[in-house]
């Protein structure tokens, strides 16, 4: 379970978070929702320990995270795609998926990650950059899925792709939740979201306002859209 | 004529053999830890120094001072690393620009009061004595040797760089530190080996120029500016672009010296303004690095 309690940051003098408190739980999906500027984006690095000028408390599965840098979070088994997707020019693809070491029994195979991604096995030499975005997007995912990570921290993942990629993403999403894995998803697109989350975290002005199932926000999705500017 | 611009050629490929060994060592510094280091030139300095004392002291010959005198200043980089530079990574690069420029002075000074300003000889080993006809031209024998280990010395970085693990972390940690490290990967446990690395090059570089070039407390603080412009132009921390350009660079400033002298010593300088205002990012840069 990852618990996020009274979470502050700052940029400099300015703050980002006030009060961002949520809680997911081991195989959950769970969004957070909300206007761009919100936060949503700072909490995911903030999680990650990429975000050092922070207050409150973050744990996974009790292991406090709050003051662990980036690569002991990683090793703790915390899996970070970032919203710009992080590909490597340098890198090929496979080098992408050999990169990051296996944190934990449940690191993917090679095997495992080419059957889920079989167009990552046909573009294996290409380096990184020359993938589309919705095979980069993959890449990502794929690259923590090796590395083993049981919470996965998605930004955006859908964020300029054509639909048929966003259905295929949310089929991954859906694969990833019936490996027991967690998962964190911030996502603009409401009502791709309802497709796959269990719960979601609405975040506004840095505080986090509503937590609601699924079932609920489905009901509420008109007035949530406009709540959401969107 | 046509055989004199061959040889201004081969004269400056030669002297880019030296710009290249050291921009690359530079590159590769800069690349894995953002540390623009400014002792390079003194370094290289040493690796010379290192040649002559191993001889005069062990008798060692040339042969080993090869392999002897960039191992001793790795090391001696090495010792800088852990005690001074890793303080400041996370400081501005500015300290760190700042320190290793005070480390120059430092070493350069303290090499000044032991042996002068006047240099000590090195001769050249005698199997490399003499010259060697290729067609109708005679080619320094010390000279091809040079240019031979620069290039062997760069081919081996680049297959370091580009098919092993380690190479893979770096070109990774380069291009993107901050999430390197957010998907596990332990970066700072191959800081200081890719600084040592980077300085035995310039260790390389210094043994190299021993036998060529005076061997002075000040060699290396007349070549470190150009070098520096070499590894801008290149692009800031590209592998591939430090040595290219070290070898452009050498080869321009050999035909400068004879076609246009007064020039020789800018055309770097005047490249590198050119190179900024069409490509900011440098020839082998990419923009979005760092």
């Amino acid at each position: 379970m990852l618990e996020v309690e009274h979470l502050e940051a700052w940029y400099g003098e300015g703050q980002a978070l006030h009060d961002v408190s949520l809680r997911v739980r081991t195989g959950e999906v769970a969004t957070l929702v909300g206007r761009n500027g919100a936060g949503k984006t700072t909490t995911l690095r903030c999680i990650m320990g990429m975000h050092r000028n922070i207050r409150g408390r973050i744990a996974l599965d009790g292991v406090d995270l709050t003051r662990l840098s980036p690569q002991r979070i990683a090793r703790l088994g915390v899996g970070y795609v970032q919203d710009d997707r992080g590909i490597y020019g340098s890198l090929s693809v496979l080098e992408h998926l050999l990169l990051p070491p296996a944190v934990s029994e449940h690191a993917w195979t090679l095997e495992k990650i080419f059957e889920v991604f079989p167009i990552l096995r046909e573009r294996a030499r290409y380096p990184g950059t020359r993938l589309s975005g919705g095979e980069q997007q993959m890449l990502a995912i794929a690259r923590v899925l090796r590395m083993g990570a049981r919470l996965l921290l998605l930004d955006e993942p859908t964020e300029g792709l054509a639909p048929t990629l966003i259905h295929r993403i949310g089929e991954i999403i859906q694969d990833i939740k019936a490996h027991r894995l967690t998962v964190l998803l911030v996502e603009q697109n409401l009502r791709f979201a309802t497709t796959v989350a269990d719960r979601h975290h609405l975040i506004a002005d840095g505080r986090t306002v509503e937590d609601l199932a699924n079932e609920e926000v489905v009901r509420r999705e008109h007035q949530l859209l406009e709540y959401l500017g969107v | 004529m046509i055989e004199n611009l061959l040889l201004q050629v081969f004269n400056g490929l030669v002297n880019g053999a030296f710009y290249a060994l050291l921009s690359l060592g530079l590159a590769v510094i800069f690349g894995m830890l953002r540390v623009i280091n400014f002792m390079h030139g003194a370094l290289y300095m040493l690796g010379a120094f290192g040649a002559y004392l191993l001889t005069a002291w062990w008798g060692l010959p040339f042969w080993w001072t090869l392999l002897a005198a960039p191992i001793l200043v790795a090391a001696i980089g090495l010792v800088f690393e852990r005690l001074l530079l890793r303080r400041l990574y996370d400081a501005d690069l500015l300290y760190n620009l700042l320190l290793t420029f005070g480390l120059a002075l430092a070493i350069q000074d303290a090499m000044r009061i032991r042996f002068g300003m006047q240099g000590v000889p090195y001769g050249a080993p005698a199997a490399l004595q003499g010259a060697v006809e290729i067609g109708p031209l005679l080619f320094p024998a010390y000279r091809l040797f040079v240019l031979a280990v620069s290039v062997l010395a760069c081919l081996g970085t680049w297959w370091l760089i580009d098919r092993t693990r380690a190479g893979l972390i770096i070109r990774a940690a380069t291009e993107r530190p901050m999430l390197t490290r957010a998907l596990g990967v332990d970066v700072d446990r191959w800081i200081p080996a890719v600084f040592a690395f980077g300085v035995a090059l310039a260790g390389l570089a210094g043994v190299l120029a021993a036998p060529m070039r005076n061997v002075s407390p000040v060699m290396g603080a007349d070549l470190i500016i150009t070098t520096f412009a070499i590894v801008v132009i290149g692009g800031m921390g590209s592998i591939l672009g430090s040595v290219v350009t070290g070898f452009i660079v050498g080869v321009l400033e050999a035909l400068g010296a004879v076609y246009y002298p007064s020039a020789a010593n800018l055309v770097v300088f005047i490249l590198m303004a050119a190179i900024l205002l069409v490509r900011p990012a440098g020839l082998f840069g990419s923009a979005d690095a760092g």
